[in-house]
């Protein structure tokens, strides 16, 4: 499990992150949404350390982050774009101890990616697949995904939802941002909405329609009074 | 396999709903085997959570059973079988009854239609070969 | 092991440029010396001519051109230019590159230490191959005007030493030596202490820079005005004693506030 506790973060004048608390289960699918600009990837750059919260604390499995435990998947590419496939493969391999070959090569083929292929010369779609790719052959416990669907074409979105229903995701905690959950609406277990800085809603999807009758777009639109 | 899912109902009570159709049409025969929980959920595109979910309700209305490491297969009780034919042609009439009555028609014109339209519906089936 | 590994990858990394940098240093070191070379013996056969020769040329008049001196400085803002970009280049675009580093999991002082030995494997490189085409610009030297007998004196040693910049990269004692070279690595650690304030301040405006800036001042204010006030009352060995402590512990306070704006303070 991992838990956030009461993290803020403050950029300049403007307190982007309030008061943030939440947690996201091992072989779940958690979901946390929030419209644009709202702190989500602030929220999944601060559990990796990449912009460390000013407050708060962040545990995995009741211990500090593990880096060889916990992926991190942004929007963008993290390598040179001047990068083939083949040699962030290779980077990956080299400094990642738990980075896994044979189940990047199934990626690859899975996804029908070209190693020779450079970062700078593919579609934002096949881009996501590459970063997808390389998050999970590092074989970890828990995978965050920012924004996996944002700006990309439903065929690659169609293979990536197809990806988080496979085995390959069996096991791992997942935790997701996004500002559209309509892509992955029967995907998720648990939805966390964030406004303001805030946690405003912490639900069990099933839940909410079981018992209320309402979908997650519902519970959204009740939060932000669209 | 295609489920047009309503974002308002728990997904995986459709998903049992789904089957218990296919049982009741006779698409899925006694002690036949279920497709796997994760093709399923693949195919779908579905949590597979939800489908283990869907799986563990089935298998307490006694719809399907699983054996250690199998999978699982639908019921060889045909009394289940039958209730469930019995239980889906309730509920849909139920639906019925309830949106009909809104419109205050009486009982007699009702049958009336009903023999009328229900009798046309099913020639016309006939004749179309579906 | 992961540091050593990173090592090489910085490296790779450089080496094309490197390798330019030091091909342009060598080429015009060397153009300088033909055109050296050409215009004194052409000169000193017009004095001949006309009169009596009554100057003698030494090792000196050469490195002391202008040309070697644009080469030297060339080479030395290249590296300066270069401890900057070792960082910044990892944070063009979204802050992409460096993501993928700090997300190794590793001790991410080892990102730090790889850029560090990176940058002294290039500048003892550059020192070991300028010493060498030094050497042998002077054996080129020596041997022409012998061959036109033309007078030259003075020594290779006296000439580097008289040398700002070559008494400065190749001292006289190996004591001396080793003092440059710390002083080069606190150059250095200043430069990268720089951008690790400026890269963890979250808006990187103009002001983030300044706020870097002012708070290296700050640091170097301190020993700097320090001096001025003990200055009269320390002997020479005093003296000797309170420079190296200082620069000692600058080492250290870079190194340690680099630890702590890397590990817990950048934003990427």
């Amino acid at each position: 499990m991992i838990e956030v506790l009461g993290v803020k973060k403050r950029y300049r004048k403007k307190q982007v992150l309030e008061d943030v608390s939440f947690t996201a289960q091992k072989g779940e699918i958690t979901c946390l949404i929030g419209l644009n600009g709202t702190g989500k990837s602030t929220i999944l750059k601060g559990i990796m350390g990449l912009t460390p919260f000013d407050r708060g604390t962040v545990l995995v499995d009741g211990e500090p982050l593990d880096l060889n435990r916990v992926a991190f998947v942004p929007d963008h590419s993290t390598f040179p774009i001047h990068f083939t496939i083949e040699q962030c493969e290779a980077f990956m391999r080299d400094f990642y101890p738990k980075f896994d070959s044979k189940l990047f090569a199934r990626l690859v083929d899975e996804f029908k990616l070209f190693l020779e292929d450079k970062l700078n010369e593919l579609s934002k779609g096949t881009l996501a697949k590459v970063n997808l790719a390389l998050g999970i052959a590092q074989d970890p416990d828990y995978l965050l995904l920012d924004e996996p669907f944002s700006g990309i074409d439903v065929f690659s979105k169609e293979q990536i939802v197809e990806l988080f229903s496979s085995d390959l995701m069996e096991n791992r905690g997942v935790l997701i941002t996004t500002h559209e959950i309509d892509d992955i609406e029967y995907l998720v277990d648990k939805a966390v909405i964030l406004n303001r800085g805030r946690i405003v809603r912490e639900f069990d999807v099933e839940d909410v329609r079981f018992i209320h009758g309402k979908s997650i777009v519902d519970v959204m639109r009740e939060e932000y009074g669209a | 396999m295609i489920i047009q899912f309503n974002t308002r109902a728990p997904v995986y009570i459709q998903v049992v709903d789904y089957f218990k159709k296919k049982m009741a049409l006779g698409e899925l025969q006694a002690g036949e085997e279920m497709p796997s929980r994760r093709e399923l959920a693949t195919e779908l595109k579905i949590n597979p959570n939800t489908v283990q979910k869907a799986f563990k309700e089935m298998e307490e209305q006694q719809l399907i059973t699983t054996e250690r490491n199998r999978p699982s297969r639908v019921t060889t009780d045909e009394h289940i079988l039958k209730r469930i034919r019995t239980e889906l042609v309730d509920e849909a009439v139920a639906v019925f009854v309830e949106s009909i009555q809104e419109l205050d028609v009486t009982m007699d014109e009702l049958v009336d239609k009903i023999k009328r339209q229900y009798g046309e519906e099913n020639l016309d089936d006939r004749s179309t070969g579906s | 092991m992961n540091l050593l590994k990173l090592v090489g990858w910085e490296v790779e990394r450089v080496t094309k440029p490197y390798l330019i940098l030091i091909s342009l240093l060598v080429v015009t070191q060397f153009a300088w010396l033909g055109y050296f070379l050409w215009s004194e013996t052409a000169f000193y056969e017009e004095m001949r001519r006309t009169g009596t020769p009554d100057y003698v040329l030494t090792f000196s008049n050469y490195i002391g051109g202008t040309p070697f001196i644009l080469s030297i400085g060339f080479a030395v803002t290249a590296m300066l230019m270069y401890s900057f970009w070792i960082w910044y280049r990892d944070f063009q675009g979204r802050g992409t590159f460096m993501m993928r580093l700090l997300m190794i999991p590793q001790q991410r002082m080892f990102v730090f230490t790889a850029k560090l030995f990176t940058m002294m494997l290039m500048v003892l490189g550059l020192f070991s191959i300028q010493w060498i085409v030094l050497k042998i610009e002077y054996i080129a030297f020596t041997n022409w005007f012998n061959s036109q007998m033309m007078p030259i004196s003075g020594s290779f040693e006296r000439a580097i030493s008289f040398d700002g910049a070559l008494a400065i990269m190749f001292p006289a004692s190996l004591f001396n030596f080793f003092v440059h070279q710390i002083v080069i690595v606190l150059v250095i650690l200043f430069i990268f202490t720089f951008v690790l304030i400026e890269r963890s301040l979250w808006q990187h405006t103009i002001w983030a820079s300044v706020f870097a800036g002012l708070k290296l001042v700050g640091i170097l204010a301190v020993p700097i005005i320090g001096y001025f006030f003990i200055e009269k009352r320390l002997i020479y060995d005093e003296t000797l004693l309170f420079i190296g402590g200082v620069l000692v512990s600058m080492f250290f306070m870079t190194v340690w506030m680099i630890r702590h704006y890397l590990t817990k303070k950048l934003n990427v």
